[in-house]
């Protein structure tokens, strides 16, 4: 059984995994894969952000994956790479801010992902998802 | 006032078990840590069980106290802590960050 962990910026994200990503991620086989939505609860320092991904990753040989589940904008100023970041194209700049982080955790069970754009946007493309999350929006005459 | 008679009563007259449910409502941080300190008074003679929604308190409390109720497949989970499980998160966090930070269960399944 391998544990996944989606670190997740803030409570919206963490919905979204246990919600929805969980249950499409561990649909194939549950025996094999479980999701888990750890939350940063927003701003954080890169150290912080280090030290909460080692802290899941535990010992070497355990069985686990993480990723992480955070906005572009809000990354810390201290992230890896960012100073030349910002003179790249938006995919290229996340690009390489995910491979400068990968390496500098160096560890070959750790897939960081950052959303170019940011998250809470994304909610607003899938309006069918919206409804189904909320059937009974507050009225506003 | 009446939760600080029921835990502060003498040895010989305290039941053998105390149940509160959310002794949190309606008090203050500084009231909670005079309410934690008794629990830990009383549990030495007798076994208290406290159900709570409340970081503040669970933040006095050590992780062997604490048993995190999630719900799963239509079932509850009831999963007591350990510190040496805990030990790197809690170097930087108390046990509330730790909850809250939904690390250890005891949170809504959807």
């Amino acid at each position: 059984m391998t544990r996944l962990y989606v670190v997740c910026e803030g409570l919206t994200e963490v919905n979204f995994v246990t919600q929805l990503l969980k249950a499409h991620l561990e649909a194939p086989d549950p025996s094999l894969l479980t999701v888990g939505a750890p939350n940063l609860r927003g701003n954080y320092t890169y150290p912080q952000l280090k030290k909460f991904v080692k802290n899941l990753l535990g010992s070497p040989a355990s069985l686990v994956a993480v990723t992480t589940m955070v906005d572009l904008f809000k990354i810390p100023g201290d992230y890896p790479g960012i100073a030349d970041a910002s003179n790249k194209a938006p995919f290229e700049g996340v690009q390489h801010l995910e491979h400068q982080c990968m390496e500098d955790i160096g560890d070959r069970r750790f897939f960081p992902h950052l959303q170019l754009h940011e998250f809470e946007a994304l909610l607003l493309a899938g309006l069918t998802v919206l409804k189904e999350q909320h059937p009974n929006p507050p009225r506003r005459d | 006032m009446a939760l600080v008679a029921l835990l502060a009563q003498p040895e010989s007259d305290l039941p053998s078990v105390i149940v509160i449910d959310e002794p949190e409502i309606g008090l203050h941080p500084y009231a909670l840590e005079i309410i934690a300190a008794l629990v830990k008074s009383a549990s030495v003679h007798c076994t208290v069980v406290l159900a709570t929604q409340s970081v503040g308190l669970v933040n006095h409390f050590a992780p062997e106290d604490i048993v995190t109720v999630t719900r799963e497949k239509a079932q509850s989970k009831f999963e007591r802590q350990n510190s040496a499980t805990l030990a790197a998160w809690l170097e930087d966090y108390s046990m509330g960050d730790i909850w809250e930070r939904n690390l250890i269960g005891g949170t809504p399944s959807r």
